[in-house]
């Protein structure tokens, strides 16, 4: 059951999931340039910030923000995908200052940059140059296709086979990762 | 002049006194440990200490000895001088103030008839010293500390000095041994009795003065780490804790001769109703430590500045008026 | 060395790591008249209860700017999930809250039970609910001793260790593990109830009913700690919506918003139990909260204990689990908030991707709001109000 206000987030494509399988109710492909829109929107519907998780696959990021309601059920999920030599995605913690700790984290863990964040340091590890511990080894690293049921995917006019396509160039760029 | 060493020449007394006074603050301060963490087992519900002789009795003195035996350091940054002056000068100023107590009728160490007076003088160095410990450590929860304690110990000697005054104004008199004596044997003629609001403001000032809990804020430590004796190990520490059980056993002892009655019993009157006395006001003490939370610092300064002084100078004024017109 | 890309984009100025202290310290400037003092609260100060460090500027005892800094106690739980079977992992939940372990159990077993659609028979959720609710009891028991210790009373966490440990002796039962439970499997539990259990329990219940009066009496009521505690760290729904606060932070500002109620999961909705809120927003109003939770725990336990059916404890599938492709959330009310766990699968015996979401984390992030312009000894009283469990912030 998708609200109507939906639209005014600007999202690729929203997937409506079941809540008892997934635990989320939807999960809305969005651009990264609307990602602060999108924040501004769920604001003003009374969401709060969850959780802030990126993931490592082939075609690069997949940054998850999760979104809960206090008196509505269910759970929205904000997927960004950034490619991986271009991790940056526009800071939403001046809308929602709950996330500024959330991106920092993400930035240790992943490396993922938050650009317009004002304190973007290391919060949970060390500041020396270390490389983000959750970057996967090529070996490891798998397809978003391959994390995400189709469905995620799917409806929103992302056919599996051009994704293809990335793995060679993107496979460099881990190799330089962990170089 | 003959050389013979008289009991009567006062010289000999003061040395001997002085003496007698830091063996008494050292057993007390002994005696003193065991008690609190007794009390403290007993209000927590746990037995304190002991397996270090019958009871945990020796407990007290291997806490004693395993000061004595820790490394003193001095910060780096710390002002090596002021650093080790301040607990000397927490320590010995306090034993002065044990010269003038009324410990019994014809035990006494000097004669003098301002004796409240000498005692309100010395415990009030206590103060420099926690302010130069503060100081001295260079480290700022110490300086955050001795602020407070400077601030702490001005604010609530007003109304101790306040509450003295009116118990001096009913007795005519500074010194203790008069104003014990001008009390009867029976509790109802003690001035704590007589003059109750006095005996609570001196009661709840000596905590404070004392910097015990609810008011221990220089050195609350789960806000200021150990205030001002943050950065003292050993013996420095020690003679801190030392000094802090001897300043209570001063407040105790004032508050036993200027408001119960001192040595005066209703049977057999002497030094163990005194010493008697003296406990039951420390027991008081530890009891108000153990049970309550730390009051917050302008909350402390708010209690004295706005309660407890303009009510001890009404007590003043009242027991002013009393005196004149029952006298 | 770091992903090269991804270095050359950050912003992160040069760090003069020459001055005094450490990179933190150095980005903490001080106010250029000199009249401001930097103290540093942690990570070794008795009152940030572990390894916290809070970095305070000071005018006087006025705090102008608090930063709390993390990472003291990290452990980087969600690498080792990558690196481990699904099954491997469950004991690392017994240690990212050690506090209210089973609640972390609960949310990651969870959401691999819905992501593989697994069944948990009817005899280990009422055992899931009772262990978890009694973990909850004794996390606020452990909270409010602690608390109060931050405000200067000694005694109070020694009567709340007494009962603490008569619920850990009564978990040790069921679990097997006194502190870091890891006792919940992918379909039930590991362990069934043994006999005594439920005659001990209900006797634990019936000691703490008869003492919770008598806290209220000697500490609650007790007027140096409602002065420390009432008015300060005003915390209103609009800030605490701003950054995620859950638990009971958020029901001290009367949002009845429990997960437990909000997202049902598992049987709560079989039982009679009241969200406690509050509406004064401070620090007392959580306070308030806590303790009328365990008289809502402790209710919900005897419910539980009254219906409990018999039968299996452990349901069908396969031993070594290998979820299929896609991911889950699974959200639990803990002691501290919203414990969620997403776990993200590529089909293969270990969990792809797993992010834990911690209450702490959130509720800690609103501290520097909270803390500017009040005293060090309000700080404190903030700082415990808010229960932090510091392995849970950093995991």
């Amino acid at each position: 059951m998708i609200p109507a206000w939906i639209s005014q987030i600007g999202a690729d494509c929203v997937v409506p999931l079941d809540h008892a399988r997934t635990g989320q109710t939807a999960s809305l492909l969005v651009d990264r340039d609307k990602i602060e829109n999108a924040c501004q929107v769920l604001w003003d519907q009374g969401y709060h910030i969850e959780s802030l998780a990126a993931c490592d696959v082939l075609e690069g990021f997949v940054v998850r923000y999760h979104f809960a309601h206090w008196t509505e059920p269910g759970r929205l999920t904000l997927r960004v995908s950034v490619p991986r030599d271009d991790a940056r995605i526009p800071t939403v913690s001046r809308i929602l200052p709950g996330a500024d700790w959330h991106e920092r984290e993400c930035h240790d863990f992943h490396g993922v940059v938050f650009t317009g964040h004002p304190n973007l340091h290391a919060l949970l590890l060390p500041d020396d140059g270390t490389p983000p511990p959750l970057l996967k080894s090529n070996k490891a690293r798998k397809s978003r296709t391959d994390v995400l049921p189709l469905e995620y995917l799917v409806d929103c006019g992302l056919p599996p086979e051009t994704q293809a396509s990335d793995k060679p160039a993107s496979g460099d760029a881990g190799a330089q990762a962990k170089g | 002049m003959s050389m013979t060493i008289s009991l009567a020449d006062p010289l000999v007394r003061l040395v001997l006194a002085l003496v007698g006074i830091f063996a008494f603050v050292a057993l007390n301060g002994l005696v003193l440990v065991y008690v609190e963490r007794k009390v403290a087992g007993f209000c927590q519900r746990r037995p304190g200490p002991l397996h270090v002789g019958p009871q945990g009795l020796l407990q007290p003195l291997v806490d004693a000895l395993k000061l004595v035996g820790k490394q003193l350091l001095t910060p780096a940054k710390g002002d090596r001088i002021l650093f080790w002056a301040a607990p000397l000068l927490a320590f010995l100023p306090v034993a002065l103030c044990f010269l003038p107590l009324p410990f019994d009728a014809s035990l006494k160490a000097i004669e003098i008839n301002l004796g409240l007076v000498l005692i309100l003088a010395f415990s009030g160095v206590n103060v420099i010293a926690l302010c130069l410990a503060g100081w001295g450590s260079g480290n700022k929860w110490g300086i955050l500390g001795a602020a407070r304690a400077v601030a702490q110990s001005v604010a609530y000697e007003v109304p101790l000095l306040l509450s003295v005054l009116a118990v001096a104004f009913m007795s005519g008199s500074l010194d203790l041994f008069v104003i014990t004596e001008s009390q009867g044997a029976w509790p109802w003629q003690w001035y704590a009795m007589k003059n109750p609001l006095a005996f609570l403001i001196f009661i709840i000032c000596a905590v404070a003065e004392t910097n015990r809990a609810p008011f221990d804020l220089p050195e609350a430590e789960s806000e200021l780490t150990a205030g001002f004796h943050t950065e003292y190990s050993g013996m420095g520490f020690g003679l801190f804790f030392l000094a802090e059980y001897a300043n209570m056993i001063v407040v105790s002892g004032v508050a036993a001769a200027l408001f119960l009655g001192g040595y005066q019993g209703p049977v057999a009157s002497g030094i163990w109703w005194f010493l008697a006395k003296l406990y039951a006001v420390l027991l008081l003490i530890i009891w108000l430590r153990w049970t309550y939370p730390r009051v917050r610092f302008d909350q402390l300064l708010n209690l004295s500045w706005k309660r407890l002084t303009p009510v001890a100078l009404l007590v003043l004024a009242g027991t002013a008026v009393a005196v004149r017109l029952g006298g | 060395m770091r992903d090269q890309t991804a270095a050359a984009a950050a912003p992160t100025p040069p760090v003069d790591m020459s001055f005094w202290g450490d990179s933190y310290a150095a980005r903490f400037e001080p106010d250029p008249s000199g009249e401001r003092m930097i103290v540093n609260m942690g990570p070794q100060h008795p009152s940030t209860h572990g390894v916290l460090r809070v970095l305070l500027e000071l005018d006087g005892e006025y705090i102008v700017r608090a930063e709390p800094v993390l990472g003291y106690i990290h452990r980087m739980h969600e690498w080792m999930a990558e690196n481990r079977t699904y099954a491997q992992f469950i004991p690392n939940m017994g240690r990212v809250d050690y506090l209210h372990a089973l609640a972390w159990n609960w949310a990651y077993v969870g959401a691999v039970e819905r992501l593989t659609g697994m069944e948990v028979p009817e005899r280990a959720e009422y055992i899931r609910v009772i262990t978890c609710e009694l973990n909850r009891i004794s996390s606020h028991l452990l909270w409010w001793g602690a608390y109060l210790l931050d405000l200067g009373a000694f005694t109070p966490i020694m009567y709340a260790f007494d009962d603490r440990e008569r619920i850990l002796d009564i978990l040790q039962m069921v679990t097997g593990s006194r502190l870091t439970y890891s006792s919940f499997t992918f379909g039930g539990v590991s362990m069934d109830l043994p006999p005594q259990f439920i005659p001990k329990t209900r006797e634990f219940i019936a000691t703490l009913r008869s003492r919770l009066p008598m806290y209220k009496d000697l500490v609650t009521d007790n007027g140096i700690l409602r002065g420390r505690c009432e008015g300060i760290g005003i915390l209103d729904l609009d800030t605490a919506r701003r950054y995620g606060a859950t638990g009971p932070c958020l029901r001290g500002s009367g949002q009845a918003y429990d997960v437990r109620r909000a997202e049902p999961y598992s049987i709560y909705d079989r039982f009679e139990y009241r969200i406690p809120t509050e509406s004064a927003c401070d620090a007392m109003a959580r306070y308030y909260v806590r303790l009328s939770e365990i008289d809502e725990s402790l209710s919900i336990v005897e419910q539980a204990m009254d219906s409990i059916p018999e039968g299996p404890i452990q349901g069908k599938g396969p031993r070594k689990i290998r979820p299929p492709k896609g991911e889950a959330c699974f959200a639990v009310e803990g002691a501290r908030g919203k414990i969620m766990v997403m776990v993200q699968s590529d089909g293969g015996p270990m969990p792809y991707r797993v992010k834990l979401r911690a209450p702490g984390f959130s509720n800690l992030s609103l501290f520097a709001e909270l803390a500017q312009g009040t005293l060090v000894s309000d700080a404190v009283s903030i700082l415990g109000s808010l229960d932090l469990v510091i392995p849970e912030i950093d995991r």
